[in-house]
């Protein structure tokens, strides 16, 4: 079962005063990175300010950091492990220069160093970085447009949505709009629930409201409060890799460098 | 720590974490670092992931959302059903073992 979140959320933004930002239920498109690296900037500064006036500064800085009805990156706020998108596109044309030739996929990862570029291509993701390498100033628009196909016989791009840094276009905008789906137990009874853009569950940051157990990782640990301890939590779920996984801004990594790395 | 021994230690954990991949801890079930029990070595697994992590994005997303989807019982991973990721997943171990001769 599945229901949009629209409602609530022009709700939350009204409420907060923040409602010239309603475009983002009407028409605009919310990236992934935008919805939470605006949540963790809002959390940051609501958490720094205290009290009520705290909490509307971090509204104010989730409005100020969030870039709804372009797509594009939120000026300012870098992905965890990924530096800016012109960084990432850099890579891309870098790697694509040297491997002009390479236009087949790979069918064995035993061909020759494991470039993480290379993986991607294995994986059906060449399509799109050949498009990037061959037109450099290709707009937002532009690359969204082109959604590699799946490589048959390897894994489909298994990157949370945040990944692609794309936007533009109503479609894309509807279809990316945060949903409320419950979360259930193997048996069927429902014991949480998650949001998140589109129609899939996982794979892509969201915000979730479950019980939680223990650390993601075995070298983190959680810090929960003893009063929450065995209850069901707020918390979401950003980032790459490993990252992803985190129970934030719960769970502490180990090798956070501040208390604010959590977030 | 070389890549060779790294596999050599993360591969059999993944087979392991994989194979108990039905045990849930509540929304969480345990990755492959979890079957790492010495400490020292498991922070130098952590290291050497997070120093390599771009250079195999692919193979350490793919498991990370696996075990992701796993601790939270979702049905899919971006459209491919959690069965079907494991058994792609399955695969990928196979070729890394071959490369690295394990």
């Amino acid at each position: 079962m599945e229901i949009t979140l629209c409602s609530s959320l022009v709700r939350i933004l009204i409420e907060a005063k923040v409602s010239d930002r309603i475009a983002v239920c009407v028409g605009g498109t919310v990236s992934g990175d935008s919805f939470t690296g605006g949540l963790h900037a809002g959390l940051k500064a609501g958490l720094l300010s205290g009290g009520t006036g705290g909490v509307l500064g971090g509204i104010g800085a989730v409005k100020n950091n969030l870039n709804f009805l372009t797509g594009k990156p939120t000026a300012g706020y870098q992905h965890p492990g990924l530096a800016s998108s012109s960084d990432i596109q850099a890579t891309k044309n870098k790697f694509w220069k040297t491997h002009a030739a390479n236009t087949q996929t790979p069918t064995s990862i035993e061909a020759g160093p494991i470039a993480w570029n290379e993986s991607i291509n294995a994986y059906g993701m060449g399509r799109r970085d050949r498009f990037w390498a061959q037109n450099p100033g290709a707009g937002w628009d532009e690359q969204w447009g082109f959604i590699p196909g799946p490589s048959p016989g390897h894994i489909t791009p298994v990157y949370p949505e945040s990944y692609l840094i794309g936007g533009g276009g109503a479609f894309k905008a509807a279809s990316a709009l945060p949903k409320l789906k419950w979360l259930r137990v193997s048996g069927g009874k429902i014991n949480g629930f998650t949001i998140s853009k589109g129609a899939g569950y996982g794979a892509k940051p969201r915000l979730d409201f479950h019980k939680l157990g223990r650390a993601s990782k075995a070298s983190n640990s959680l810090t929960v409060p003893k009063l929450l301890q065995n209850r069901k939590i707020l918390h979401y779920h950003r980032g790459l890799g490993n990252n992803l996984r985190r129970y934030r801004p719960w769970e502490k990594g180990w090798n956070d460098k501040n208390f604010w790395s959590r977030f | 720590m070389s890549e060779q021994d790294f596999f050599s230690i993360y591969l059999p954990a993944l087979e392991k974490a994989l194979a108990n991949d039905h045990v849930n801890h509540g929304f969480n079930v345990l990755g492959p670092d979890w079957y790492i029990e010495n400490k020292t070595m498991r922070k130098k697994i952590d290291a050497f992931e997070e120093k390599n992590f771009e250079k195999y994005q692919a193979l350490f997303e793919s498991i990370s959302l696996y075990f992701d989807a796993k601790s939270h019982n979702f049905d899919e991973i971006n459209g491919i059903k959690t069965s079907e990721y494991k058994s792609r997943l399955i695969h990928q171990i196979s070729l890394y073992k071959k490369k690295f001769t394990l």
